[in-house]
């Protein structure tokens, strides 16, 4: 176990998300059982006053959730200088056997939160809460999520140990290397990128081929998206460990996905990984917005929603290309070679 | 009612927090005062840390790649100089530095001194000439006791230099055990400018054989080696081996001391802040009270602004908009007032806690360096709990209804 700031930072950061989160499911739970809509009693008032105190407490465990994921990225950054053999986020991650699993967790919540904070907007647009069962019903099933998240963070915590000597990007991300991170960095370029750039094709021509065809066609297509932005958010890391990366760094052998979030190199990393994000979270949104089909007037909101979705996804989708392609773009200008 | 865009209504509903704040005047200016207190605690802890790491990690470039000690029945003991050329052979050496240093108490001035023994002609020609203040040179009779005794010459650090100052022997000072048959007089000549306070402020250089003298040191015998290594990626494995060859040596490398004092500085930081979370849910239930407890005159407002068509949506949103304006100016004046704390009042109090104790006190300056990345654990540490605690009674408050209170008016 290592006292510090950080780590300090995070169990209180995390301690507050468990604690409105816990808030809010003894409240999604009561409205889950009693509510009735057509019902006039004093219950069912307060219940509809309960769902404000849920909505609120989410859209708060969303921004903890989000600051959380920076935290914890940047307070595995700063430990890096107390773990021997750490030389950046990485090595942290990977001196105890909660690093990565911690880390994954919290992007799938990210992505969980995101979805249901918006079906949640999308279900406060109508008077009667037509959605109301079935996203509360959502909520308590997250919610294991959470309390998995703070005792994993716990037990992270705990296993740090300052005299166990760690990995650090440079092998963690190396062909040699077996493991996920080994694969991923010796996946070559020739295979990754032709396989990501498919995907995103596959994507614009279901935007824009299939959405224009007949309400089928159009349902089966939107329904695609979900997948096929999973697909992507994968192939877009793997880019980023065996293509984005090289050209960040100008070196052949550094593959680390982490290096650049800091100051050295002017917090490249951040905007990359804002618009992947928010790129993929708004894309799965729509796919999902999709499944709604009852009543025709959520059904009309939904599809509203959707659009603004798809929307977003795009231009985020396009943002993230070009950050992500510009060093390379820039290093073949400047030296009119690959490297 | 409040229409317009979105931003329309958001700056309407920041307006109307602002004077729900300002009205209640009072109640608030508490809230705001203990917050910024505990935001200022906060942040001078890891304003202090930073800095010090930062400080560490300059000050730590200039250390000996790998610094070899002899240990003898669990202890350091002296380090023989047959060591030298074996480990002179390990490839990738590139020079092995022999060093006689050693502390000598004074016990009339309940002072510890570091000594070092070193080549002084080499410190007047080096770039070490630059953070030396030269002393006593000038005087002719002075020279001459200079020229004749080459060995017993020594620069000292400021804090030293005071200490002596007020005893009277600023220009030479005589080193004395009971045990020796007579004392060896020193002659200062220079002092390290302040700039080096952090290392050189309890430090003597001595010429080597000086310090040998007073080391009580026999020759050939050294206190402790450094071995310089030019590659960074192959420091580990020399280390190895010269404890492989010889058992007995104990290597510290570079990047070993670094963790250490990072850990350590980590350690304090987080001891002082763990210390502080008393405080911190104490200002908690503070905060939960006073939200939670409606004055009426709050709650015929809540009550009037209902009946006047305001939504609880919008409601929470002044509270929230509350909540966020309080915790942001209090989180401003808090990381200001922790930043000349920290770095123009070089952190009374504070500063002792991290440093340690030693007898003289190095009064030394705190780099300022704020890195944004402390900011967001700042704002982690006092703000999340605050919105956390606030979140149940903003929610209890915004769905007052409003007939119970029109009723009761």
């Amino acid at each position: 176990m290592i006292l510090h700031p950080w780590i300090l930072g995070l169990i209180i950061g995390h301690s507050a998300l468990l604690a409105v989160f816990s808030l809010g499911v003894i409240n999604a739970w009561q409205i889950f059982r009693g509510w009735d809509y057509n019902s006039t009693e004093e219950k069912q008032f307060l219940l509809e006053k309960k769902t404000y105190l849920v909505s609120t407490v989410m859209n708060f465990a969303l921004f903890i959730q989000i600051l959380m994921l920076f935290l914890f990225e940047m307070a595995a950054d700063e430990l890096a200088n107390v773990l021997p053999g750490a030389m950046c986020a990485v090595g942290t991650l990977s001196s105890g056997s909660y690093g990565f699993p911690l880390l994954n967790l919290k992007i799938v919540s990210f992505f969980a939160y995101f979805i249901w904070l918006m079906i949640n907007y999308l279900d406060n647009l109508m008077e009667t809460y037509p959605l109301v069962r079935r996203k509360y019903l959502g909520l308590m099933l997250i919610y294991p999520l959470a309390v998995v998240e703070t005792a994993l963070l716990f037990m992270f915590a705990s296993d740090l140990d300052p005299s166990v000597i760690t990995s650090c990007c440079g092998s963690v991300y190396n062909e040699g290397t077996g493991g996920l991170g080994g694969s991923l960095a010796g996946a070559s370029a020739s295979f990754i990128l032709p396989l990501f750039f498919s995907i995103v094709i596959l994507l614009l021509i279901n935007r824009f081929v299939l959405n224009r065809r007949n309400t089928g066609r159009k349902r089966l297509g939107n329904l695609l998206e979900f997948p096929l932005w999973i697909a992507f958010f994968i192939t877009a890391i793997a880019v980023i460990i065996s293509f984005i990366s090289i050209y960040v760094y100008e070196m052949l052998s550094h593959k680390c996905p982490f290096c650049f979030m800091g100051a050295e190199y002017c917090y490249y990393g951040v905007p990359l990984y804002f618009f992947l994000f928010i790129a993929t979270a708004a894309g799965m949104t729509g796919g999902l917005l999709e499944m709604i089909e009852q009543p025709q007037a959520l059904k009309e909101k939904a599809g509203f929603l959707q659009k603004r979705m798809n929307a977003v996804s795009l231009w985020s989708m396009s943002a993230f290309i070009v950050t992500g392609f510009l060093p390379f773009v820039i290093y073949y200008i400047k030296t009119g070679r690959l490297i | 009612m409040i229409s317009g865009s979105w931003f329309e209504r958001q700056k309407n509903i920041i307006d109307y927090s602002l004077q729900s704040l300002l009205r209640r005047r009072s109640k608030n200016i508490l809230i705001l005062i203990i917050f910024i207190l505990l935001v200022f605690a906060v942040s001078s802890v890891l304003f202090i840390t930073e800095s010090l790491t930062q400080e560490m990690m300059i000050t730590s470039n200039d250390l000996p790649d790998i610094t070899v000690q002899r240990i003898v029945g669990g202890r350091q003991a002296n380090v023989p100089a047959s060591y030298i050329p074996d480990i002179e052979e390990i490839p990738g050496v590139e020079a092995v530095e022999t060093r006689v240093w050693g502390y000598f108490y004074l016990a009339s001035l309940q002072a510890n001194f570091t000594i070092y023994g070193m080549d002084l002609n080499l410190l007047e020609e080096g770039e070490y000439q630059k953070i030396v203040n030269w002393k006593n040179v000038p005087d002719e009779s002075e020279n001459q006791i200079l020229s004749t005794r080459p060995d017993f010459r020594m620069i000292v650090g400021q804090g030293v230099f005071e200490l002596l100052r007020d005893i009277q022997m600023e220009k030479a000072y005589l080193f004395y055990q009971p045990t020796w048959e007579k004392p060896i007089p020193f002659d200062i000549i220079g002092t390290f400018k302040t700039e080096t306070e952090l290392q050189s402020n309890d430090m003597m250089i001595l010429q080597t054989e000086g310090a040998r003298r007073v080391l009580e040191l026999p020759p050939d015998e050294f206190t402790d080696m450094a071995v310089y290594v030019p590659n960074p990626e192959e420091i580990d494995n020399i280390a190895l081996k010269i404890r492989r060859y010889f058992p007995e040596l104990r290597t510290i490398t570079k990047a070993q001391i670094k963790n250490t004092y990072s850990s350590v500085f980590g350690w304090k930081s987080a001891f002082v802040l763990s210390s502080m979370l008393a405080a911190i849910f104490a200002f908690l239930i503070l905060i939960w009270d006073k939200a939670s407890g409606l004055s009426p005159e709050e709650k015929r407002e809540i009550g009037i602004l209902k009946a006047v068509g305001w939504d609880t949506d919008v409601l929470l949103s002044v509270k929230l908009w509350e909540g966020l304006i309080l915790s942001g100016v209090s989180s401003l004046a808090g990381i200001l007032l922790a930043y000349t704390y920290t770095f123009q009042l070089r952190a009374p109090g504070l500063r002792e806690i991290f440093i340690g104790w030693s007898a003289i006190y190095p009064s030394f300056q705190l780099i300022p360096d704020a890195d944004p990345k402390s900011l967001l654990l700042i704002i982690t540490i006092s703000v999340v709990p605050y919105l956390a605690v606030t979140v149940f009674p903003a929610w209890k408050a915004a769905i007052t209804d409003p007939d119970v209170v029109i009723r009761n008016i």
